[in-house]
């Protein structure tokens, strides 16, 4: 019995399946994506991995490719093309600039998806890290989930039993930059009750297991179970920290938890601008600051809903005296951090780099602060020393000093 | 007005026929190809949904004509110049591709170009052979000279632009020495292919551009064929599918999808259900 080849359209859509052959080589994505900024490789640009895609597709599905080549494509191609795939950040600005609209970000996704399940398997670091710590802990980290807030829960905050508004800090806040998370509670607080998961209930989103690794199979457990979790506690409307577990929230959730959600799932900028608005929430600390804002990918360009953009920039223009300065990519087309979707694991030079490219653009704003909203951003930036730079980055040199980052809440909280 | 095929051999003709039909098979393969691995993906999309192979077609066709596609909407804010490139080949080509089908619909079918329509038609035509030449040209400039940073290199691509570029050339060739031999009254009308015409006038007899003519004829069909039975097989499908990621790009940030059909729908199912069933708990089953 011989085995059954390796299917590469099953799984994908419709609307995928065009879009490999909709790419023109137009070459402007290159212009833009982060990972050809530090890496100078057009092979691993987005029509290289659309061409090569699209290949093992005609190499086993058409008359052409069944007269003309070998049945099987290769294992060395494969891994070849799994390195390229990981080298990508998700950012989705390739999709942004596509001069034939190209979803990009989806469609990376869902290729992934594809080779994780294919005979190379996802990178190592990133099933032996997210995807097998989620399996024994529920959690993309080695860390069990009951002291998820301990850190940096404060002692001065209190958190109500069941309100209508909830929080949800994602892990990155909770362990990388926790101090995103006690920004935000604290902005929470001063504004009303809100209320939390139990830790030990506070699963992952599961963003770096679906977008990192590649695996979708744990979704539908997950998506119940949070689902249920925060309807338990009262929720209507609910602040998310992290911009990626709003994004897979929006995206993913539903479908796998087979209905709309019961609650609003929003940025907490969106709910913390809201609340501005109705009034509940006032910064009275002056300052004389200028300031540079970074959109972060999963806000600028969503999967799915609205880019989130005007919240922050809103919450910014509402502390008296501050002078908000953009840098000049921002909005739709900001400059990725280099920092998600598995990047900062399986690629962290090429991660840390991009981090450089980045820190360098806002400093050349001039501004005293950079402020983000992701947990992923703010970690990557303020570790964008950690490996060796690549030759194009060498002037991150002249930029180094006097320059803050720091998280929008975090910087918020303390104006109260 | 037969001018078609004016002082080509028969046997020539012959050929012509046979290519002609050879390029419409590999044509059709090809792009049934591309077509039926289009169909096998999943619903995910509220656009496509439930859409077949001839849904797909249908769709494709009408959103060629879409206003992203003919006003280039998406590249032009990347840059202008291009934008002016892509829609002056895109517009060349499909107004070059049409006409010859109207003349090939007034030769075998119902004449009506004649008179002054026949003139205008000169004209358009013209005209879109000379945007086509234009744009490809500047593609040709910016594959390999004014380079963009950084570029994915494929050889497959230059040489199909460089084919389409001589079918541009051919065909205004073919035009001038028919113009240069002829002398009609009207060469005007054709200005791209009448400048040709006085140049080549100056340069040889009639007997010589007689037989020059054939060679030229035979590349411009033999290239522009090649060119067609290629399309589906290259980049330039993009012909069938840009026009549809344009079309849904734009509903990219206010819409939903709708559920995948695919191996994960029974346990969503399941889920859901247990949910339904512990939100209104069923009364026991009493056996009677
Ligand atoms: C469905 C409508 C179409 C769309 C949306 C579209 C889109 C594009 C885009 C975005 C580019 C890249 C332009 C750039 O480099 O800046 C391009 C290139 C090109 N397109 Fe189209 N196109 C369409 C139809 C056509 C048609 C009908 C032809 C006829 C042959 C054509 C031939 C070409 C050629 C020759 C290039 C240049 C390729 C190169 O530079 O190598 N396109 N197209
Ligand atoms: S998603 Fe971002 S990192 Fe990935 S290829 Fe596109 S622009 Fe580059
Ligand atoms: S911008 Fe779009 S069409 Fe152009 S090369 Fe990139 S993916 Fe292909």
């Amino acid at each position: 019995m011989t085995e059954k080849p390796f299917d590469f359209t099953e799984g994908l859509t419709k609307k995928e399946l065009i879009e490999l052959d909709a790419c023109t080589r137009c070459n402007e994505c290159l212009a833009w994506c982060p990972v050809q900024d530090v890496t100078d490789d057009p092979n691993i640009s987005p029509p290289a991995r659309i061409h090569a895609y699209k290949g093992y597709i005609e190499q086993t599905h058409t008359l052409k490719g069944r007269l003309f080549s070998s049945k099987k494509v290769s294992t060395a191609e494969l891994k070849n093309f799994k390195d390229s795939l990981w080298k990508c950040a998700l950012c989705g600005t390739c999709g942004e600039v596509c001069t034939v609209g190209i979803d990009t970000k989806k469609l990376w996704w869902s290729v992934r998806r594809k080779i994780a399940a294919s005979e190379v398997g996802c990178p190592e670091v990133l099933e032996k890290g997210p995807l097998q710590n989620y399996h024994k802990l529920r959690s993309p980290f080695p860390f069990e989930l009951a002291h998820k807030y301990k850190i940096w829960f404060p002692d001065d905050v209190e958190m109500a039993d069941k309100a209508e508004i909830g929080y949800y800090e994602g892990c990155g806040c909770a362990w990388d930059s926790p101090q995103m998370a006690e920004g935000a509670v604290r902005l929470l607080d001063a504004a009303g009750p809100f209320t939390m998961l139990d830790p030990d209930k506070s699963w992952c989103c599961g963003f770096p297991q679906a977008a990192g690794s590649g695996e979708w199979s744990i979704m539908a457990e997950l998506a119940n179970h949070m689902v249920k979790a925060f309807s338990d506690k009262g929720i209507k409307r609910l602040a998310v920290s992290c911009p990626m577990c709003l994004d897979i929230m929006k995206y993913l959730w539903p479908y796998f938890y087979g209905d709309e959600l019961p609650f609003e799932a929003m940025a907490t900028v969106e709910l913390l601008a809201d609340l501005v608005e109705e009034g509940k929430l006032e910064f009275s600390k002056p300052v004389e600051e200028t300031v540079t804002y970074h959109d972060p990918c999963a806000m600028a360009r969503p999967f799915m809903g609205k880019p989130i953009l005007e919240p922050p920039r809103k919450l910014l223009n509402a502390v008296p005296g501050m002078r908000l300065i953009n840098m000049e990519r921002h909005g739709k087309l900001s400059r990725c951090c280099g920092g998600s979707a598995g990047e900062r694991a399986v690629n962290p030079d090429i991660s840390a780099n991009i981090a450089r490219k980045l820190f360098m653009e806002a400093k050349q704003t001039g501004a005293d602060t950079v402020l983000t909203n992701c947990p992923v951003c703010y970690l990557n930036l303020a570790t964008r020393t950690h490996t060796t730079p690549h030759p194009v980055v060498e002037e991150w040199r002249a930029y180094e000093d006097a320059l803050k980052i720091n998280d929008i809440t975090q910087y918020l909280a303390a104006l109260l | 007005m037969a001018v078609e095929f004016w002082n080509i051999p028969d046997g020539l003709i012959k050929v012509f026929y046979a290519f002609a039909g050879l390029t419409v098979i590999i044509f059709v393969l090809g792009f049934w190809g591309k077509i039926r691995i289009w169909s096998k993906g999943m619903d995910a999309d509220q656009e496509l949904k439930g859409m077949g192979p001839a849904g797909l077609v249908w769709l494709s066709i009408i959103k060629f004509f879409s206003s992203d596609c003919i006003f280039a909407k998406r590249v032009f804010p990347r840059s202008v110049i291009r934008g002016l490139m892509l829609m002056g080949i895109m517009w060349g080509f499909t107004i070059l591709f049409l006409g010859t089908a109207g003349r090939s619909l007034n030769y075998y079918i119902v004449q009506f170009l004649e008179g002054g329509i026949w003139l205008l038609f000169s004209l358009i035509l013209d005209t879109a052979g000379f945007l086509l030449l234009v744009g490809i040209g500047f593609g040709l400039y910016r594959k390999y000279i004014g380079k963009p940073e950084r570029m994915v290199k494929n050889a497959q691509d230059g040489i199909l632009l460089g084919l389409l570029f001589l079918v541009v050339i051919s065909g205004f060739l073919v035009e001038g020495i028919r113009i240069a031999v002829l002398n009609p009254p009207a060469a005007d009308w054709s200005p791209v292919g009448f400048v040709c015409g006085t140049m080549i006038k100056a340069l040889a007899g009639t007997e010589a551009l007689k037989s020059l003519y054939v060679v030229v004829w035979a590349i411009h069909f033999l290239f522009a064929f090649s060119f067609i039975a290629y399309i589906p097989f290259s980049k330039y499908e993009h012909i069938f599918a840009a026009q549809i990621s344009n079309y849904l790009f734009q509903e990219k940030w206010k819409k939903k999808e709708i559920p995948r059909d695919w191996v994960f729908q029974e346990e969503i199912a399941q889920r859901r259900q247990a949910r339904q069933n512990a939100a209104h708990p069923q009364p026991e089953n009493k056996t009677t």
